[in-house]
C-alpha cells in the first residue's frame, strides 16, 4: 500500500483526491520507519505521532508487576497506530508500542493534528466515527475477557484477525488473549486445518 | 516490580521529566544550601558526574556485545548478589532514604550555573538510547565495572537498574529540599 491509498482508503467519504483537506492530510504525515522490536512509543515518553500502517505490525502493552509484557492490543497494515491519549493530551505514555515486525508508518505530529481539525470542521465527522469504532471494539474485547473461555477467546479472535497477525511470535497472541503461551499453542494445533 | 528494560527506560523517562521541571524554579531555590549537604543544583551535578562515569563503560559494554534482534532481555536478566544488594541498598523506601552514605571524593560537586541542567538533559538521552540499544543485544554474561571500587563489576541490566536506584535516592533528596 503506498501513502496515498492508505489516506484515501481510511478517509473514504470525508475526502478526494486533489481536494484541500486530501493535499492537507498528504502534505503533513510524513512515512517513518521502524525495525522489528524497535519501541515506537515508550512508557514514560510521551506520543508524538498519529499513525496509520502502511505495512508491519505493531503491538501495544503494558508492563505488569512480575515484568511480563501484557498486550492490549495489535495495528496492522491499513490500520491506525499510536498511543491515543499520550498523543492527544501530550502526557507521558503508560504503554508501549513496539513494532513486531519491519515497520513503515505515515505519521503526524499533534499540532497538524489538531489544525486539521480546525482547518476542515467537516473531518470531525470522521474523528467521531473512528472513536466510535475504537470504544465498539474495546466493548467487545472487555465481554470477550469477561465472559469467554480460553478456547472460546481463540475462536473469536481466529474469525475476526487480519492473516498478517499469525505471522507475529505467538506471546504476544497468546498476551493479547489473556492465556499461556502453551495453551494458545494447543488451541492453534487443534484448530490447525484453519491455518492450512 | 520486577524490572525490565522497558520498565527502566519508563522509570529514565520519568526521572529525567522531573529534573526537566526544576528548570522553573526560582535559582535562589536551586542553589540554596541547607545547614548540611548539598543543594538542588549540587544534587544535579551530582548525577551528572555519575553519568559522566558510567556513561562510556556501558558504552563500551554494549558495543561489544553481540546483536541479537531475537534475544530478549526480560526481568529474569542476570543479577549478581552485589548488585542485587545494592539496587536493594540504594532504593528510598517509604520516602526515605535509607542507609544515608557518604559519596566517593570525586563525586563531590562544585555547584555551578544553569548548564548543569543542560549537561544532564544530554546525559540522559544518551543514557536511555544505550537502554534502547540494549534491548538489541545479546547481554548474557556480560559484565561491566562500577563507581564502587575495582573489583565491583555489574550485569549490564543490573547496572542501569543501579544508576536509576541512586538516581531515585537524589530525586528524593531533592523533594526533601523543595
Amino acid at each position: 500500500m503506498n501513502a496515498q491509498e492508505l489516506i484515501l482508503q481510511n478517509f473514504k467519504g470525508y475526502v478526494q483526491e486533489g481536494d484541500a483537506p486530501y493535499e492537507y492530510l498528504m502534505t503533513h504525515f510524513c512515512e517513518y520507519t521502524y525495525d522489528s522490536r524497535q519501541l515506537i512509543v515508550e512508557g514514560g515518553a510521551i506520543a508524538r505521532h498519529f499513525y496509520f500502517v502502511l505495512e508491519g505490525v505493531q503491538a501495544i502493552y503494558v508492563i505488569s508487576r512480575t515484568g511480563e509484557k501484557v498486550v492490549l492490543g495489535f495495528s496492522f497494515d491499513g490500520s491506525v497506530s499510536g498511543v491515543y491519549d499520550s498523543f492527544i493530551y501530550q502526557k507521558p505514555s503508560a504503554y508501549f508500542l513496539e513494532a513486531l515486525t519491519p515497520s513503515r508508518m505515515l505519521g503526524i505530529s499533534i499540532d497538524r493534528f489538531n489544525e486539521l481539525f480546525e482547518r476542515f470542521p467537516d473531518l470531525l465527522k470522521w474523528r467521531v466515527t473512528f472513536v466510535d469504532a475504537i470504544m465498539e471494539g474495546r466493548g467487545r474485547r472487555e465481554v470477550e475477557m469477561l465472559t469467554l473461555s480460553a478456547a472460546e477467546r481463540y475462536e473469536a479472535f481466529v474469525k475476526r484477525c487480519p492473516p498478517e497477525l499469525l505471522t507475529i511470535p505467538q506471546k504476544y497472541l497468546a498476551s493479547y488473549l489473556h492465556m499461556k503461551p502453551e495453551t494458545f499453542s494447543r488451541l492453534r494445533k487443534n484448530a490447525s486445518s484453519l491455518f492450512s | 516490580m520486577k524490572a525490565t528494560l522497558e520498565t527502566l527506560l519508563q522509570q529514565s523517562h520519568e526521572y529525567g521529566r522531573f529534573i526537566e521541571n526544576l528548570k522553573a524554579s526560582p535559582a535562589e531555590q536551586l542553589s540554596k544550601k541547607p545547614k548540611k549537604g548539598w543543594s538542588v543544583l549540587e544534587v544535579v551535578e551530582h548525577l551528572n558526574a555519575v553519568y559522566a562515569i558510567y556513561l562510556p563503560n556501558f558504552e563500551k559494554a554494549i558495543a561489544n556485545a553481540p546483536t541479537n534482534k531475537e534475544s530478549e532481555v526480560g526481568a529474569n536478566y542476570q543479577r549478581s548478589v552485589l548488585g542485587r544488594l545494592s539496587v536493594f541498598a540504594m532504593k528510598p523506601k517509604k520516602q526515605k532514604r535509607q542507609f544515608k552514605m557518604k559519596t566517593f571524593d570525586f563525586f563531590e560537586p562544585s555547584g555551578k550555573g544553569e548548564e548543569v541542567f543542560d549537561q544532564f538533559a544530554d546525559y540522559k538521552e544518551k543514557f536511555n538510547e544505550l537502554i534502547r540499544q540494549a534491548r538489541s543485544k545479546d547481554l548474557s554474561g556480560i559484565k561491566m565495572p562500577t563507581a564502587l571500587g575495582e573489583k565491583v563489576k555489574f550485569y549490564v541490566p543490573e547496572c542501569f537498574e543501579f544508576v536509576l536506584a541512586h538516581e531515585s535516592r537524589h530525586l528524593q533528596q531533592i523533594r526533601d529540599l523543595l
